[in-house]
């Protein structure tokens, strides 16, 4: 186990080192460069600009300088919002980011498993269905229709709830959650209704049963653990995919998450902006995978690891 | 790998790929009982061949603004059966161009990632030891990597187009079929007729072309069919970000951008790419869940 924790970890950093690095010099081998948006400057005041941010020099010297940094955990100054560092610009975005996708990740995992154990106890009948065919369209239908769909159904037609915006209350919050947890729910209950069917036919379960243990504390306690399995393990790739959601909701939402400086500073060769958010991306998904990993470790005693 | 026999025989056993023939025959037979599946294969067929006829049936141009109907509503007299969008241009017929684009990079990419997967994860699963080792652990790497930003980055790259979205998604979602190639692999090697054809004299390359890949067919099928809808959403999102396929061009992704743009006031606008690509991607499920139920020997 302890072995195993380390390998994993270990095989992290490699990992992140070749996320930075591939990053790093396909963004810097894309044509164009930060400052081509400037009006009419002059080839001084570019060489100038060049020479500041470090642009002159070759590739992979200013590979090591930002690895350098990196390392100092300076993400260096964004080329395009002038006034701010990588740094500062990613600590204003991320908590608001982390706390749609941690309320997307909770209610995702509480409606996925409660609807599939749903479906699973009453197997075939119209709830069953229900669920079924619902957990299809998730699947099916991805998240840049459902929130205009959304914004257009109930922002726009109901008025219940405002159409997009951030002002920190929580109808701003309802949404751009609920688009960004559909996926994972319709998921999430497929695959609990699928184990949980198993889990209540295993011998443990009939045991329990036959020794007068109610329905309901029957699936609390015997049933659950084992229908809980999938669900952990792909909870791995929902964050990867609730991360890459978030890239379409803060978009649709005008959420000022980090979700959005991706495609923007892509697209404006910010080059530290675009390093700074795959940087966050990608250790978010390789924590989360690992995580998820040792506590499939932990709950389910047939794997083992070498 | 040193061959006492190389060069004795070099006939392979003709008859290794018969049995695999056989279960996709009776995989088949499965599929057409499962409603789901087929109801599913005719709804895509339909999608399918309208997206590849039906620009030629609507009597409008893709490109041909129409100053006197813009924005015109879904109507079934005034010619324009989907309306019309903001520049006067027909929907229908963007519509049905916009999945012909959609569809032809979804199949395409997915075909592109199947030969990369199945021909990196049968190498691997094949030579083993330290060659398998070192290209699993890459596949680890790889795999922790956020996709959507490399394949957004490929498109920077290689320039906006639709060969480009096609070759930086395919490039990029091969991971899977390639572990499943391997773990395939991994078993079929130590079947007598790989052993055949190794004491022939057959050279590695040559018995994972002509032997190991063709008996991961089936379940390479099922995970392919998966990959179909998955390319189908990447591409739509890039072009859903104005990444992807660029005006005049359109495909779903594109019309579902610039109709959410218009949906205030011209819902239609949205609604139609909207349907038309959930339609496609829950009949492309429903064929998908139907190949794994019928051709993968687990769920059996």
């Amino acid at each position: 186990m302890l072995r195993y924790f380390l390998r994993r970890t270990l095989i992290a950093i490699p990992t992140l080192f070749a996320l930075i690095t591939i990053s790093f010099f396909m963004i810097h081998a894309c044509p164009g460069g930060p400052f081509d948006g400037n009006r009419k400057a002059t080839p001084e005041v570019m060489a100038n600009l060049n020479r500041a941010y470090h642009l002159d020099e070759p590739v992979y010297q200013q590979f090591g300088r930002y690895v350098w940094g990196v390392l100092h955990l300076d993400f260096g100054p964004s080329f395009k919002y002038r006034d701010y560092t990588v740094s500062e610009l990613l600590l204003l975005g991320f908590p608001i980011s982390l706390e749609i996708g941690l309320w997307a990740i909770l209610i995702a995992t509480a409606l996925g498993m409660a609807v599939g154990t749903v479906a699973a106890l009453k197997q075939n009948s119209a709830i069953d269905y229900a669920v079924m065919s619902f957990g299809m369209t998730g699947v099916a239908v991805p998240t840049f229709i459902t929130s205009p769909v959304l914004q257009l159904a109930i922002g726009d037609g109901l008025r219940w709830l405002p159409v997009a915006g951030w002002d920190g209350g929580w109808q701003h919050k309802i949404l751009p959650i609920l688009a960004l947890s559909l996926p994972p729910v319709a998921v999430i209950s497929r695959l609990t209704r699928g184990s949980m069917i198993e889990s209540l036919r295993s011998n443990h379960v009939r045991t329990a049963r036959a020794k007068g243990l109610g329905m309901p504390l029957t699936v609390l306690r015997h049933a659950l653990l084992g229908g809980l399995l999938p669900t952990l393990a792909y909870l791995g790739p929902a964050i990867a995919g609730i991360v890459t959601g978030s890239v379409v909701i803060e978009r649709t939402f005008s959420i000022p998450g980090i979700g959005r400086y991706f495609v923007e500073a892509a697209t404006n060769r910010d080059y530290t902006l675009v390093m700074g958010s795959v940087i966050v991306y990608g250790t978010l998904i390789i924590i989360a995978n690992l995580v998820v990993d040792l506590a499939y470790s932990l709950v389910d005693p047939k794997v083992r690891y070498d | 790998m040193t061959d006492p026999f190389a060069g004795t025989l070099s006939a392979a056993a003709p008859d290794a790929v018969e049995p695999a023939r056989s279960n996709v025959r009776e995989g088949l037979a499965r599929l057409r009982r499962n409603r789901l599946a087929v109801a599913g294969i005719f709804v895509f067929g339909f999608m399918a061949l309208a997206c590849a006829v039906g620009p030629e049936l609507v009597p409008f141009d893709p490109e041909t603004q129409d100053y006197g109907a813009i924005s015109n509503a879904p109507s079934l007299t005034g010619g324009h059966l989907f309306g019309t969008d903001d520049l006067g241009r027909d929907l229908l017929v963007r519509l049905l161009l916009g999945g012909r684009t959609s569809l032809a990079i979804g199949i395409l990419a997915a075909l592109f990632a199947v030969v990369i997967g199945t021909g990196y994860g049968a190498v691997a699963g094949f030579f083993g030891g330290a060659v398998d080792q070192m290209m699993m652990r890459a596949i680890d790497v790889l795999y922790g990597l956020p996709f959507l930003f490399f394949i957004i980055m490929l498109t920077l790259l290689l320039g906006r187009g639709v060969l480009v979205i096609l070759l930086a998604i395919g490039g990029v979602i091969w991971l899977t079929i390639a572990v499943i190639v391997r773990g395939q692999t991994l078993s079929l090697k130590r079947k007598d007729f790989i052993e055949a054809a190794r004491a022939g004299g057959m050279r590695p390359l040559g018995i994972v072309r002509h032997h190991i890949v063709p008996n991961t067919f089936g379940a390479v099928i099922v995970y392919a069919s998966l990959l179909v809808p998955e390319v189908i959403i990447n591409e739509s999102f890039l072009s859903y970000l104005g990444l992807g396929v660029q005006e005049p061009a359109s495909s779903w992704g594109a019309l579902i951008d610039a109709g959410t743009a218009a949906m205030d006031t011209q819902p239609y606008q949205l609604l139609f790419p909207a349907g038309a690509l959930a339609l496609t991607l829950f009949s492309l499920n429903f064929i998908a869940d139907g190949l794994r139920d019928a051709l993968d020997p687990k769920d059996r």
